[in-house]
């Protein structure tokens, strides 16, 4: 039996830890950005419906 | 006053890392339902450092190019926690994230590079290789993935990038990350007999390209 091949294809390269940081950084703005969605499409409603007729 | 600030804040600051010393203990999968419960990022954080080596590896095997692999692998990452939800069990979380990545490359192999699909494939569409195939597959299989294991590993990787990412996917699931059949059924959404029909056309296929190198 030989060896698996594809296990031999696998890379090994490091990757920079600045990467993490980064990522984590773009979760907590996709956050911000959903809870402030959240909030002013669900629950102040109403406020921006409001502030919108006022404009007008 | 200092001294009870100094106090509480090392108390706290304990505490947070207990806490994070027991998320670290835990399984992908219990792992994966606190930061849905919680939404926590720092628990994610444990996830990506399990999982970050692996993910921006097979980036490099899609994209060969280690600045866009790095932008692929953030992405993925992202995209990860948005869908963290539709995580439900009926496979185990890594099979379940390997599938995102190699979904994710190859939409950007695809779309992004403008790698078009070898015009080869028409030749299997034939009627009779698709009976064939469906008849006899598990024998044929053990005696194609022997034949993989015989090739030459820069040609066969060569080859591996001159079929299609989906064929490609299917192969590394199966002999790079050990996913079973019936993994493979539940993320492609589909019977055992189409994975291994799936399986068999991208053997051949990986075959016929290596041998026209």
């Amino acid at each position: 039996m030989e060896d698996n091949i594809f296990k031999k294809l696998e890379h090994d390269e490091s990757l920079p830890d600045e990467v993490k940081a980064e990522v984590l950084e773009r979760i907590e703005s996709f956050k911000l950005i959903a809870d402030l969605a959240g909030l002013f499409g669900t629950k102040y409603l109403d406020v921006v419906e409001d502030f919108l007729k006022r404009k007008k | 006053m200092a001294f009870l600030r100094r106090l509480i804040l090392i108390l706290v600051n304990k505490k947070t890392a207990s806490h994070l010393e027991k998320a670290k203990r835990l399984s992908d999968e219990d792992l994966v339902q606190k930061i849905v419960n919680t939404k926590s990022t720092v628990k994610f954080g444990i996830l990506y450092d399990r999982y970050s080596h692996k993910v921006y590896n097979k980036c490099i095997s899609f994209c060969k190019d280690e600045e866009i692999a790095k932008d692929l692998t953030q992405d993925i990452f992202l995209k990860v926690y948005i869908k963290l939800g539709s995580f439900k069990g009926k496979s185990s979380f890594s099979t379940w994230l390997f599938h995102v990545v190699y979904n994710h490359c190859s939409n950007y192999v695809v779309r992004d590079k403008g790698k078009k699909m070898n015009n080869d494939s028409q030749a299997f569409e034939d009627h009779e290789y698709y009976i064939a195939a469906e008849e006899g597959v598990n024998v044929e299989e053990e005696v194609m993935i022997d034949q993989l294991n015989q090739l030459n590993e820069r040609k066969l990787d060569k080859a591996l990038d001159m079929i299609h990412p989906e064929e490609k996917s299917i192969l590394l699931l199966k002999y790079q990350d050990d996913v079973s059949i019936k993994e493979l059924e539940v993320l492609l959404n589909v019977g055992s007999s189409a994975v291994k029909m799936r399986l068999q056309r991208a053997k051949i296929k990986v075959i016929k390209v290596y041998n026209n190198l």
